[in-house]
């Protein structure tokens, strides 16, 4: 490592120990429980919904894939329906 | 080009059974988006009310939760009758399931009306859009409800009128039924977080 290199190394790790805590919303620095449980919760909620209702979504066409493979016999679902 | 399709032997290609008509496909991913998008208003209103040294603010007229209650009993049991309605429907008696749909359609007719004087009475006591967080929260959220409710109500009529004319399908009254569901669901939550 030359000797720009390793100045620039110590320079980057010293930048890394200068900066203050920085918060993102007035929600996350209230050091009060309800904000914090408020601000916590919504996290949770908006994070897991999506995933929940794609989630659910797939298991639900999962079991109707099963139930019309079931009532077709061998054939899966996307197959012909038998004429008139 | 017609001569061509009318002389083109290829046989047209069989009808599939899908997991889910497109248009329940459709409707899903739209509900989707606008569970989101309560869930959205629903998180900020949670965090402001949270910061808030006192909810509801002073000087501020209180929502009437105990009106609201009975019109959520309208609302709910509009989306019990549609159930209803869509079950007759799907026995293959599409004939008693207007009746169901039509009283679904009228409650929830009332829902909305009985919101909007409910509106009218707030904005007469003084609550209005820019009055404080409070209200802003109220309008916005309670607001887009009814925009939503509004719209199914239309969607609703219609399948109702092509359901009389013998022309409803079962993938239409679904993606109908799908929307309006919803918009019974969803109530309850913002009654809950909004109201009390």
């Amino acid at each position: 490592m030359t000797f720009r290199r390793r100045i620039a190394t110590l320079v980057v790790l010293l930048l890394t120990l200068a900066p203050e805590l920085a918060h993102a919303c007035p929600g996350c620095i209230d050091l009060k429980t309800k904000n914090r449980v408020a601000f916590f919760g919504t996290t949770i909620v908006l994070s897991l919904l999506p995933l929940g209702m794609v989630g659910g979504m797939a298991a639900w066409l999962r079991r109707r894939a099963k139930k019309l493979t079931s009532e077709n016999g061998d054939q899966g679902p996307g197959t012909p329906t038998p004429g008139p | 080009m017609d001569a061509a399709i009318a002389t083109d032997p290829r046989p047209l290609p069989a009808p599939t059974r899908k997991l889910m008509p497109d248009a329940v496909v459709g409707m899903v991913l739209f509900v989707f988006t606008e569970t989101m998008l309560f869930a959205g208003l629903i998180s900020a209103h949670t965090i402001v009310r949270a910061l808030a040294s006192e909810w509801p603010p002073a000087g501020q007229p209180r929502l009437p939760f105990r009106a609201t209650m009975v019109n959520t009993g309208a609302l709910l049991a509009s989306g019990a009758i549609l159930a209803v309605a869509h079950r007759t429907y799907r026995k293959r008696r599409p004939a008693d399931a207007a009746g169901p749909m039509l009283l679904s359609l009228v409650l929830g007719a009332f829902f909305v009306l009985f919101q909007g004087r409910e509106w009218a009475a707030l904005l007469a006591d003084g609550l209005t859009l820019t009055s404080s967080p409070y209200a802003s929260f109220f309008y916005v959220i309670v607001g887009m409800h009814a925009l939503h409710a509004v719209a199914a109500l239309g969607a609703l009529g219609w399948a109702w009128l092509r359901l009389r004319a013998g022309r409803l399908s079962p993938a239409q009254l679904g993606a109908v039924a799908l929307l309006w569901y919803f918009v019974v669901l969803v109530w309850p939550v913002l009654y809950a977080r909004v109201y009390l």
